[in-house]
């Protein structure tokens, strides 16, 4: 019997594969996986693959300097 | 030679022997007292990031993630010189760590996107016909479109937040993703424990079931923490 993650797993999984929406799984990837680390690290290249992920890769590039800036005006915790 | 980072879990968490990250390498742990740091090998000194390493790191985490292992996520693209130096930087981060691994202890990230689903709205009678030239008529067209898509990202808006009321006794913690990239309309992450995963898709489904058609909402998960235990090693 399969549990409980197994379950809802493969129900996300389908229904992804349903969707068959490569770009929003990207665009899901692209806002969590990266986000500042992109930035602060400064060892990322930030590469375009398609057409369709120049705009994608731009956002994700603004919004992580847009981080940097407000954490560097942020005082120490 | 230089390692790239997926994550950090408890100590003696073992990779499978068949596991493969970037580029294909194999995935190892590093043993870290009580901890271990899940690593490949990286021959560049600078890693560029692509859609498919991007996947691939997130799919490390995932299987660690349905092991039902906890584990601290690295964002992508931290590297570190070598294994001397990546220990020296995770016992820096010691009290991060800790405070990061009893956050996911037992948890997950779930999140749910929803986006414009290619369906148009229907034609309004009262909108000028593509046949029309003149620069007023495509200025109006213009306006009428900008009118639909404020329209649209507000549904959708409204959708994300009425799904998140209903998942409020499941959700532990909530990122709100702020200007989420196209297509992605609203986009919620969500800390959840590892009993609520499947209530939680379920709710959700149940939310893009009943979403317009002009809209989707599409549910990822169960992954690693990004949103809420990603620790800056270094």
């Amino acid at each position: 019997m399969r549990n409980v993650d197994e379950l809802a797993r493969a129900e996300t999984d389908s229904m992804l594969e349903e969707e068959g929406d490569e770009p929003l799984i990207l665009s899901d990837l692209l806002n969590r996986v990266l986000d500042k680390g992109v930035v602060i690290s400064g060892e990322v290249t930030i590469a375009v693959a398609g057409v369709d992920l120049v705009r994608l890769d731009l956002r994700l590039l603004l919004v992580a300097v847009e981080r940097l800036a407000r954490k560097s005006i942020e005082p120490p915790a | 030679m230089p390692v790239h980072l997926y994550g950090v879990l408890e100590g003696g968490v073992l990779p499978a022997a068949s596991a493969r990250g970037l580029d294909g390498r194999p995935v190892r742990a590093l043993s870290l007292g009580a901890r271990c740091a899940w690593v490949s090998d990286i021959s560049e000194s600078a890693l560029e990031a692509t859609p498919q390493r991007l996947r691939e790191h997130d799919a490390v985490l995932r299987e660690a993630i349905s092991a039902e292992y906890s584990v601290v996520p690295s964002l992508f693209g931290q590297l570190h010189a070598d294994e001397a130096a990546l220990a020296a930087a995770l016992q820096r981060s010691a009290e991060s760590l800790d405070e990061a691994m009893a956050r996911v202890e037992g948890r997950v990230e779930m999140s749910f996107l929803v986006a414009a689903s290619g369906v148009a709205p229907e034609e309004n009678s009262a909108a000028p016909r593509e046949s029309g030239s003149s620069g007023r008529e495509h200025l109006l067209r213009v306006r009428n479109r900008i009118h639909a898509e404020r329209i649209l990202r507000d549904s959708a808006a409204e959708l994300a937040q009425s799904t998140t009321r209903l998942l409020n006794e499941l959700v532990v913690a909530e990122r709100v993703v702020e200007s989420p990239a196209p297509p992605v309309l609203a986009a919620r992450a969500h800390l959840v424990a590892r009993e609520n995963v499947a209530r939680y898709v379920r709710v959700v489904s149940l939310q893009a079931a009943s979403a317009i058609p002009e809209l989707r909402v599409v549910v990822r998960g169960p992954g690693a923490a990004y949103s809420f235990a990603a620790v800056r090693i270094g």
